[in-house]
C-alpha cells in the first residue's frame, strides 16, 4: 500500500461525502470506508473508540438539528413556545436532516481515518513532498507528544497518589502539572539530541525503504481520482441532486453514476491485501 | 443546519409574501363573490386585509387532506397575480387589484403581501415558507395582509367566523353564511389586463343551494388540479422511474457492503 495512494483515496472519499447533502451517497461512502478500515487496518489498531466517537458526534448533530430547527410539515412534538430556541414544533424533517448531517460527518472522518489507521505514521511523513518534509516532521513529532504526555501524566499521578497526594482542590494541581511539564521538556530535549545524533538536517534525506507504486496502488489512486472528479462535475451540472427535506420529506434522488462513483471507493478492497 | 437556515432566510422574504407589481403571468379572472364552498368535505378561511384596512373574507372548500395557501387564494376567486420563481416557488404579486399596477413582481422596496397561517382557529402566525409551499388543512385559516416591508407585521383581523362552524356536515341550504364576506367601502380602480373588480361594494352573501353542483363554483371540487403546477421550495423530485432504479441499485450496493462487513467480522473472529 502506497501512502500516497491511500491519501488520494481519502481525499476523494471526503470530497464525495461532502460534495452533496444527499444521505444516499454519504451512506455508501461511509460503508466503503468502514469496509476498507476493517479489511486493511494495521493489526494493532482497534476501531471501537473511533466508532463510538463518531456515533456520539452523529447523535449530537441529530439532536441539535431536531431541537433548534422548527421547519417541516410533520411535527412529532410541540415544545411550548415560551422556551427560547427550543420552543416550537419538533419535526420529522429536521430530524432526518440531522441524520444526513451526521452521516456526512461520519463518512468524512472514516474516509480520513485510513491515513492514521492503515498507513504507518512514519510512512506518511516520508510520503510528503520534499518541500513539506520539515513541516511534516515537526507536526508528526508534535502529534506524537500528545499520547506521550498523557502517559507521563497518568504515571506521575499514580506516583503522587502513592505518596498520599489527593487531587481535591485546584490549588493542589501544580503538584501534578509541574512534573508533567518538566518531563515533557526533558523528553523533547532527548528527542532533539537523538535526531541530531542520527544526522537529522545535516544533508539530503535517505530512506530505509523506498515507496514504490505497484499496479494496485495505481488502480486505487486512479479510481478514486476519477470518482471524485466525475462526482463533483455531475454535482455542479445538477445531475447529482442535493437532498433537501423541507418542508415535506421526500426520498433522496439517486443517480446511477453517482452510486458508481461511491462504489469506486471500494476498489482498495479488491486490489489491496494486508 | 446553518446552510439550511441561510437558505430559509434568503427564501422567506421572497416567498412569505407576494409583493405587488406586474408580470401578469397568472392573473385569475374575477369570480362570483360567493362564499366559495362546493359540496366539499374540508374548508379553509381566507382573510385578506388591504393596505387601507378593508377586509375581504372567503371560505374555500376542497376535497384533499391538505391544500397550499396559494391554491386557497386561487380557488377563492379573488383576483390575484402571481409569478413563478421556478424551484423556489410562486410569489404573489397582486391580490384583489392591490397594487393596482406593478412592473416587477417583487420590488426591492415598498409594500408586499404578508402571508399568515392560523391552524385550527389559533392565533395568526407569520408563515415561515411561501404561499406555494405553506400547507393548510381543514379548519385552518389563511391570511394575507398588505404591509410595508419595514417595521413589524401585524396580523390581519381574527379569522373567526370566516367559515361556518364545522358542525354542519351536509352542505345544504341550512348553511349559515354568518360573516359578511366583503367589507369593501369603495370599488377598486379597474385593474390592468382585463382583471375586474372581484368584490362588490355591498356584501353579497348567497348561500349555495344544495342543488348547485360542485363544479358550479370555480371547479373547486378538484383543488388538486389547481395546486398541481404550483412550485415547491424543495428541489424538484426526479421522475419516479429513474428514481426507483437508482434507489434499488443504491440499496443493493449498501446491502452488499454491509454483508461484506459482516463476512470480514466473522472471518476475523474465527481466525
Amino acid at each position: 500500500m502506497n501512502p500516497r495512494a491511500v491519501a488520494a483515496w481519502s481525499l476523494s472519499g471526503i470530497t464525495v461525502a461532502l460534495a452533496s447533502q444527499n444521505p444516499a451517497y454519504r451512506l455508501l461512502v461511509l460503508l466503503c470506508a468502514l469496509n476498507v478500515l476493517v479489511a486493511l487496518r494495521r493489526p494493532d489498531v482497534r476501531l471501537r473508540g473511533l466508532l463510538v466517537a463518531l456515533g456520539v458526534a452523529a447523535v449530537i448533530a441529530i439532536t441539535i438539528t431536531t431541537l433548534a430547527s422548527h421547519t417541516g410539515d410533520h411535527a412529532f412534538l410541540v415544545v411550548p413556545s415560551g422556551i427560547p430556541v427550543l420552543g416550537g414544533p419538533l419535526t420529522v424533517e429536521a430530524a432526518l436532516y440531522g441524520v444526513s448531517t451526521g452521516l456526512g460527518i461520519a463518512a468524512a472522518v472514516l474516509a480520513a481515518a485510513p491515513l492514521s489507521l492503515v498507513v504507518m505514521p512514519h510512512a506518511l511523513v516520508d510520503a510528503l513532498p520534499r518541500a513539506f518534509a520539515r513541516t511534516g516532521a515537526a507536526i508528526g513529532t508534535a502529534l506524537n507528544m500528545i499520547p506521550a504526555i498523557s502517559r507521563s501524566a497518568s504515571e506521575i499521578r499514580d506516583a503522587q497518589r502513592m505518596r498520599g497526594w489527593r487531587s481535591r482542590r485546584v490549588r493542589e494541581w501544580p503538584d501534578l502539572a509541574v512534573p508533567v511539564v518538566l518531563t515533557a521538556l526533558e523528553g523533547s530535549i532527548t528527542l532533539a539530541e537523538a535526531m541530531e545524533a542520527r544526522g537529522y538536517g545535516s544533508g539530503a534525506r535517505t530512506h530505509y525503504s523506498d515507496q514504490v507504486w505497484r499496479r494496485a496502488d495505481f488502480a486505487v489512486a486512479v479510481a478514486s481520482a476519477v470518482a471524485a472528479v466525475v462526482f463533483v462535475t455531475l454535482r455542479v451540472s445538477g445531475t447529482i441532486a442535493d437532498w433537501y427535506p423541507f418542508p415535506d420529506v421526500t426520498a433522496p434522488p439517486i443517480d446511477l453514476i453517482g452510486v458508481a462513483c461511491c462504489l469506486a471507493l471500494a476498489v482498495p478492497l479488491l486490489v489491496w491485501r494486508r | 443546519m446553518i446552510r439550511r437556515l441561510v437558505r430559509l432566510a434568503f427564501a422567506a422574504p421572497i416567498l412569505v409574501a407576494g409583493l405587488g407589481a406586474a408580470s401578469g403571468v397568472a392573473r385569475l379572472g374575477p369570480a362570483t363573490p360567493l362564499c366559495v364552498q362546493a359540496a366539499t368535505t374540508h374548508h379553509v378561511g381566507l382573510v385578506i386585509e388591504h393596505g387601507d384596512g378593508a377586509v375581504v373574507r372567503r371560505c374555500v372548500g376542497f376535497d384533499t387532506s391538505t391544500i397550499t395557501a396559494l391554491a386557497v387564494l386561487q380557488a377563492s376567486g379573488v383576483e390575484n397575480g402571481t409569478e413563478s420563481y421556478g424551484a423556489l416557488g410562486t410569489a404573489i404579486c397582486q391580490i384583489d387589484n392591490e397594487p393596482a399596477q406593478y412592473t416587477t413582481c417583487l420590488p426591492a422596496s415598498g409594500d408586499y403581501w404578508v402571508l399568515f397561517i392560523s391552524h385550527a382557529g389559533g392565533v395568526w402566525t407569520s408563515s415561515a415558507v411561501g404561499a406555494s409551499t405553506a400547507k393548510v388543512s381543514d379548519g385552518d385559516n389563511v391570511g394575507f395582509r398588505y404591509d410595508p416591508q419595514a417595521g413589524a407585521d401585524p396580523p390581519p383581523p381574527s379569522p373567526a367566523g370566516t367559515c361556518p362552524p364545522a358542525t354542519t356536515p351536509t352542505p345544504g341550504p341550512t348553511r349559515t353564511p354568518t360573516p359578511a364576506p366583503t367589507v369593501r367601502p369603495t370599488p377598486r380602480p379597474s385593474a390592468p389586463a382585463g382583471a375586474t373588480v372581484t368584490a362588490a361594494p355591498t356584501p353579497v352573501v348567497t348561500p349555495t343551494p344544495a342543488a348547485t353542483p360542485a363544479d358550479g363554483v370555480l371547479g373547486l371540487s378538484s383543488p388538486a388540479a389547481t395546486s398541481a403546477p404550483v412550485g415547491r421550495l424543495s428541489s424538484p423530485a426526479p421522475p419516479p422511474e429513474s428514481f426507483n432504479g437508482g434507489l434499488l441499485v443504491a440499496a443493493a450496493a449498501a446491502a452488499s457492503l454491509i454483508g461484506l462487513l459482516g463476512v470480514q467480522g466473522l472471518r476475523r473472529r474465527r481466525s
